[in-house]
């Protein structure tokens, strides 16, 4: 199935795109599409997303088609859905 | 959506607030009694920087009671491309100052208490205690999670504002009926950095946005950002509004809705 994953922010800049579209088997969860990620783009996932243990980093917020996904990253997704990673960011 | 603090419009409009705020009076389900409403209201503002400078200046034309500005520091040169309250004269000077007195030429009823210090653990249950709202433009994460804590504890409504390149992001806390702050991020990300790329139009665009969202929960008009982000990149003009949920465990919030 495909799913169209949007970044933000600090994320966005640093892949240099702010959307692509990532094919996944059927039943995939979000853990899934992190690990695919993951493969795709190495140094940045591990900067932006996750921790040193694992772990989806505090300030990175998941949605759905435009709905928070908590931190259950076992929530299944399904085709054509879209995941937005969205890195919080402050005032100045 | 109805925020939990008392109601109140104690103080009546002079001809010369009804003739200043005229034509924002005509709008549908504000009229006097929203009027009064921000006449009788005071806003913290944490931070007057290129968020804060904007939400400040938009109460203050609306004709808000009272603002409390808290923000440390003197003016500098890399202030001036977003920070509205400052000028090139008021360099080196105080930015609280500074903020004062330029909110005071727009509107000189507003009661201003100016605190020539950031939030921290010291002053923030005073500053949250003296406001009907709060409106955070803090660029650290440990302000903005001090704050949260503060206006969870006090019950009070606080409109979030953030911004980051060309794009925005903000939400609006009610105490008991949303997700707050620590829902979101528990602890501050660990990738963040103090400065960041922004165009001064984009921090005023989101700094608009959220002094309407403190106008609406005052004066009860309107639907607010209760339960939703709203995020916009100015790029490509993208707006997108999503709803976000509490964390269930959440040691600050999760017990006010059970």
């Amino acid at each position: 199935m495909k799913i169209r994953v949007r970044y933000t922010t600090q994320l966005k800049m640093a892949l240099g795109v702010d959307s692509e579209e990532i094919e996944l088997p059927p039943s995939s969860s979000l853990q899934d599409l992190l690990q695919r990620l993951r493969q795709l783009h190495p140094q940045e996932v591990h900067q932006y997303v996750f921790t040193a243990d694992d772990q989806l980093q505090p300030g990175v917020l998941l949605c759905v088609d435009n709905k928070h996904a908590g931190r259950d990253l076992s929530t299944s997704l399904s085709e054509s859905e879209e995941v937005t990673l969205l890195s919080v960011v402050s005032g100045g | 959506m109805a925020n939990n603090q008392p109601d109140s419009t104690d103080l009546e409009l002079t001809e010369e607030e009804r003739a200043t705020y005229e034509w924002q009076i005509w709008v549908p389900d504000f009229g006097e009694q929203g009027q009064r409403r921000l006449k009788n209201a005071s806003v913290l503002v944490t931070r007057c920087g290129g968020l804060g400078s904007v939400v400040a200046y938009e109460l203050a034309a609306a004709g808000i009671g009272k603002l409390i500005l808290a923000h440390g520091g003197q003016v500098k040169h890399s202030d001036l491309n977003r920070q509205l309250l400052m000028t090139h004269a008021g360099l080196g000077k105080s930015r609280v100052e500074s903020a004062r007195r330029r909110l005071l030429e727009l509107n000189p009823r507003l009661q201003i208490e100016i605190v020539a210090e950031n939030v921290n653990e010291q002053n923030v249950q005073s500053l949250v205690s003296q406001a009907d709202v709060v409106v955070d433009c803090a660029p650290l994460f440990e302000e903005r999670l001090l704050l949260n804590r503060e206006i969870i504890a006090q019950r009070k409504p606080m409109v979030d504002c953030a911004m980051y390149e060309l794009e925005t992001h903000l939400t609006t806390i009610i105490p008991g009926q949303t997700p707050c702050l620590s829902c979101l991020y528990p602890e501050p990300p660990k990738m963040w950095r103090r400065e960041f790329p922004v165009f001064g139009a984009v921090s005023g665009m989101v700094g608009c946005l959220g002094a309407m969202e403190a106008i609406k929960i005052i004066a009860r008009f309107g639907e607010t950002l209760a339960g939703k982000l709203a995020t916009c990149d100015l790029r490509d003009m993208t707006f997108r509004t999503m709803t976000i949920q509490q964390d269930p465990n959440c040691p600050l919030c999760a017990s006010l809705t059970r």
